[in-house]
C-alpha cells in the first residue's frame, strides 16, 4: 500500500512509444478449395460475394478469413445486357472503386489504375477482389510481404505444377502509393514462366490498411502465354465473367489459388513511466509484517540503515485515485545506499 | 436538428454483475471446459491445437499442422501456422514466453518469433509429505519457492473468515509444509473478478460412479464433504479471489485403488483432478469441478425525452409535399430552394377524401449522443420509427455497455 506519492514530471519521467507486432499469415490453397469440400465457403442469396472460412463455417471454431467477389466497369468490353449479373458486377466494381480509388473532379468514380497514376495509363477494368478480414489483416498488411500464388496452367484439371505465377508487392516497403482515400497501397506484380511478357508484369493493387487485394482478371488471360481454362467446360476468363455468376467466378478463382501469404501489423502504443526512487525515498512500509514489537523486522541492529522491499508501483491520477498497479517479478531491496529507476510500461 | 442536454437525473452509471457458470470435467489426462469436445480435423487433432479444457487466445490456426514449406513470408519462414513476431529494437519489447538470455543474445534488428496458441487452463499440483515447499538458496539464481508456500500469506490472511485458513494450524493439527496437499489453480480468465462464494462444487467419480462431493456449504471458503465417506468434515479450502482450490482431505473415499502418484492408492480428495496433465492418467477416476465466476459490466443508462411540442419538424425530403408544378430556381450562379413547399399531411382519415385535419407529425428513427463539444459519439436506433405528434411525449431509455 502506497503511503507516499511522488509526482511524475511529464517531460522527464514519461515517454510515449509505438511498437509493431507482426503475425505471419499463411493460407494454403487446399484450405481455400478442396479440403473441406466447400463446406467452409458461405454463399449468400444476394450472390454478390462469397465468404471463405478456415474450417467448415457451421463449426464455432471456424474463422472468417476473407471474402471473394469480382466485377467490371460499365465501360468494359465485358459489360452488356446479356452478361450474367451484369448490374451486380458493375455495382461491385463501382463500390470497391469509390471506396479505394475515390472520385474524379466530375464526381465520377475513378477506375482502378494498374500503376496507381490516376492521371492516365492503363486501367484495370475487370478485377477480382479479395477482402481479408480484420482477424488476419489486423491494422495493416505489412508492406512488401504479400504473395499470392495462382495456378496459371492451361488445363482446368491441373492448374498448378510448373505453371504458377506469383503476385507480389515487392516494391511495397518503399514504393507504395498514397493517393487513395482508403490509405496506402502497393502495386502487385506477377512473375512466373507462364507469363507472356518477361520479368514483372503489373497485375493488381494491394491496399494495406483496408486489407484488400485487387487482382486484374487478365492474370488468367492476356498476361499469360496461353489463356487458362477457368472451368471444366474450357471457358476462359472473359467467358466466365460474362456468362457466370459472381459465385461461380469466385469458385473458379479459388480453384486456382495455390497459396496466399503475408505478414500483418498491429500497432502497440505504450507510455513508459520512469519511476525514480531516490536513495532516501520509500524507506518505510506500512505492511503489517514490517514491524514486530515496534521493531523493524528487516533490521538486525537499531543502527542499521532502514530497509524496505518494493513489490509494486501504483500509478495515481492527479486526484490521488489509483489507476494502475505494476507488479515486480520479485521484491527489490531498497535502502539509503541505492537509487532505483523502475521502468513501468503501460500498453493500450 | 435540436440538441438537448441530459439533466442530472437522466443519466446513470450502473454495474451489471453476472455469474457465468464454469464446469470442468477431468478424465484420463485431459480436461474439458463447459462440456466442449475435442474435435479432430483433416490436419490437426484437436483442431484448436490445444486441449478442450483450455481457452485459446484469438483461436487462430484452426486445423493446421506445422510443415516445412520452404517458403518465406516477408522476412520469416512459412511454417504453415500463423505465428507472431517482433523485431528487436530499442524499446526492448519481447514475448513473455521467451527468456531474457535469448532476448539479450539477439542483435538489434533480429526477428524474435513466438507461437500460437496462447492457451490457458486449470492445473493441478500434488504435494507429498516429502515434497520440498522451499528450496535452498545457494546463489543469486538458485532457490525455489513452491506455489503452495507462495500462498502462505494469502491463506493466513483469510484466517479471520475461518480458522481453517491457517498455513500451519495447531488447532486443526495440520501443517501445509508437511501434509499431503492437492493444489488446483484456476486462471482468472475462466471466472473473471472472483469465484462466486459458495458456488464451488467438486464431484469425485470412480469407475463412473459418484463416490464423494465437496461443497462450500457455509460460503466461507472451507470445502466440506457433503456426500460419501468422511461426510461433514472439511476437505479443502477455496481462495475465491485468487482462484485456487487447496485440497487436504486424505481419508480414503472407497477401498478400491487407482494409479494416482503413479503408485496405486485409494481415492482421496488430495488426488482430485490428479490426471489433468503429466503422465498420471488414473483411468478409473474422473472429476467434475463446477463454480460460478463473477463478471462486472459497467453500463451507462441515458433517458432521452422528447417533450410535447418538441421535435415536430424534419429536414427529411419526404416531410414536405411532393410537387411537380413548382421547380427550384437555378442558374449558373445560384441555386435556390423553393420556400413555399407545404408540409405533407399524413393524418389518417377513414375517408378517402378529404384527409384528416392537419397535424404536424414526425417519426423518430434514431437518437444521436453528442459530447460537450457537439461531436457525435454514438447513435441509438429504434427498431421501428416512433410516431411523434405535438401532443405526444416520449422518453427513450438508451443503454451503453462500457
Amino acid at each position: 500500500m502506497a503511503t507516499s506519492f511522488k509526482a511524475l514530471e511529464t517531460a522527464k519521467d514519461s515517454v510515449v512509444t509505438r511498437n509493431l507486432l507482426h503475425e505471419a499469415i499463411p493460407i494454403t490453397g487446399s484450405i481455400v478449395s478442396g479440403t473441406y469440400a466447400d463446406n467452409n465457403i458461405k454463399n449468400f442469396s444476394h450472390g454478390m460475394f462469397q465468404s471463405v472460412y478456415d474450417y467448415p463455417y457451421l463449426s464455432s471454431s471456424a474463422n472468417h478469413i476473407f471474402d471473394l467477389t469480382c466485377g467490371y466497369t460499365a465501360t468494359s468490353g465485358l459489360s452488356g445486357a446479356a452478361s450474367t449479373q451484369n448490374a451486380k458486377k458493375i455495382n461491385i466494381y463501382n463500390q470497391m472503386a469509390q471506396v479505394l480509388v475515390g472520385f474524379d473532379e466530375n464526381s465520377a468514380v475513378r477506375p482502378f489504375d494498374e500503376d496507381g497514376d490516376l492521371t492516365g495509363g492503363t486501367k484495370i477494368n475487370e478485377a477480382y477482389f479479395i477482402n481479408f478480414t480484420r482477424l488476419l489483416a489486423k491494422d495493416e498488411v505489412k508492406k512488401g510481404s504479400f504473395t499470392l500464388t495462382l495456378g496459371a496452367g492451361t488445363s482446368y484439371a491441373s492448374p498448378f505444377g510448373a505453371n504458377t505465377i506469383d503476385l507480389v508487392d515487392f516494391s511495397g516497403s518503399n514504393g507504395y502509393k498514397v493517393n487513395s482515400p482508403a490509405g496506402e497501397y502497393g502495386i502487385l506484380y506477377a512473375t512466373g514462366s507462364a507469363l507472356a511478357g518477361a520479368g514483372y508484369q503489373k497485375a493488381g493493387l494491394l491496399y494495406y490498411q483496408a486489407g484488400i487485394a485487387v487482382v486484374t482478371a487478365s492474370v488468367f488471360g492476356d498476361l499469360l502465354t496461353t489463356s487458362a481454362e477457368m472451368d471444366s467446360s474450357g471457358n476462359e476468363i472473359d467467358d466466365i465473367l460474362t456468362g457466370s455468376t459472381i459465385t461461380v467466378c469466385s469458385d473458379d478463382l479459388r480453384h486456382r489459388v495455390q497459396n496466399i501469404s503475408f505478414n500483418n501489423t498491429t500497432e502497440l502504443n505504450s507510455t513508459i513511466y520512469f519511476c525514480r526512487v531516490n536513495n532516501t525515498d520509500f524507506n518505510y512500509s506500512s505492511n503489517q509484517t514490517y514491524l514486530s514489537a515496534s521493531k523493524m523486522v528487516v533490521k538486525t541492529n537499531s543502527q542499521d540503515l532502514p530497509v524496505s522491499y518494493i513489490t509494486s508501483v501504483g500509478l495515481y491520477s492527479p486526484d490521488n485515485e489509483l489507476l494502475a498497479v505494476a507488479k515486480l517479478s520479485e521484491p527489490l531491496k531498497n535502502d539509503p545506499s541505492t537509487e532505483l529507476t523502475i521502468r513501468v510500461r503501460l500498453d493500450y | 436538428m435540436p440538441y438537448y442536454r441530459f439533466k442530472q437525473n437522466e443519466i446513470f452509471n450502473n454495474t451489471l454483475k453476472t455469474y457465468p457458470s464454469v464446469k470442468f470435467l477431468v478424465y484420463s489426462g485431459s480436461s474439458y471446459y463447459n462440456s466442449a469436445p475435442n474435435i479432430s480435423g483433416a490436419f490437426a487433432d484437436p483442431i484448436r491445437l490445444t486441449d478442450a479444457g483450455k481457452v485459446s487466445l484469438y483461436e487462430l490456426n484452426i486445423d493446421r499442422a506445422s510443415t516445412s514449406t520452404g517458403r518465406k513470408i516477408g522476412e520469416v519462414d512459412d511454417t504453415g501456422l500463423i505465428f507472431p513476431f517482433v523485431v528487436k529494437n530499442g524499446t526492448r519489447i519481447d514475448f513473455r514466453t521467451s527468456t531474457e538470455a535469448s532476448f539479450n543474445s539477439a542483435s538489434y534488428g533480429d526477428v524474435i518469433v513466438s507461437s500460437y496458441p496462447f492457451a490457458s487452463g486449470i492445473t493441478k499440483e500434488y504435494y507429498d509429505t516429502s515434497t520440498a515447499r522451499v528450496g535452498t538458496v545457494t546463489s543469486l539464481t538458485s532457490g525455489y519457492v513452491s506455489h503452495l508456500r507462495a500462498l502462505k500469506n494469502t491463506i493466513n490472511h483469510y484466517n479471520y473468515v475461518n480458522t481453517h485458513f491457517e498455513y500451519s494450524s495447531s488447532l486443526h493439527q495440520r501443517d501445509f509444509d508437511t501434509a499431503e496437499v492437492g493444489l488446483v489453480n484456476i486462471p482468472s480468465i475462466f471466472y473473471g473478478s472472483q469465484i462466486k462464494k459458495g458456488s464451488v462444487n467438486l464431484e469425485y467419480y470412480f469407475t463412473g460412479t459418484l463416490i464423494a462431493r465437496a461443497q462450500d456449504t457455509n460460503r466461507d471458503g472451507v470445502l466440506y464433504s457433503t456426500y460419501g465417506a468422511d461426510s461433514g468434515s472439511a476437505v479443502g479450502l477455496t481462495l475465491y479471489n485468487e482462484g485456487f482450490v487447496i485440497l487436504t482431505g486424505s481419508t480414503a473415499l472407497n477401498s478400491s485403488t487407482d494409479t494416482y502418484k503413479p503408485a496405486s492408492d485409494n481415492p482421496k480428495w488430495i488426488y482430485f483432478a490428479q490426471s489433468i496433465s503429466g503422465s498420471i492418467t488414473a483411468p478409473n477416476s474422473s472429476y467434475i469441478m463446477e463454480m460460478s465466476g463473477t463478471s462486472y459490466t459497467q453500463t451507462l443508462t441515458m433517458f432521452a425525452t422528447a417533450q410535447k411540442g418538441d421535435l415536430n419538424h424534419s429536414n427529411n425530403p419526404t416531410y414536405v409535399e411532393y410537387s411537380t408544378g413548382d421547380f427550384a430556381a437555378t442558374s449558373s450562379h445560384a441555386y435556390q430552394e423553393l420556400t413555399t413547399r407545404q408540409i405533407k399531411n399524413i393524418v389518417n382519415s377513414p375517408y378517402p377524401d378529404p384527409t384528416g385535419s392537419f397535424e404536424k407529425t414526425t417519426y423518430i428513427s434514431k437518437i444521436g449522443i453528442y459530447d460537450e463539444d457537439r461531436n457525435l459519439i454514438g447513435i441509438a436506433k429504434v427498431a421501428t420509427p416512433v410516431k411523434k405528434t405535438v401532443e405526444r411525449d416520449f422518453t427513450f431509455k438508451i443503454k451503453l455497455d462500457i
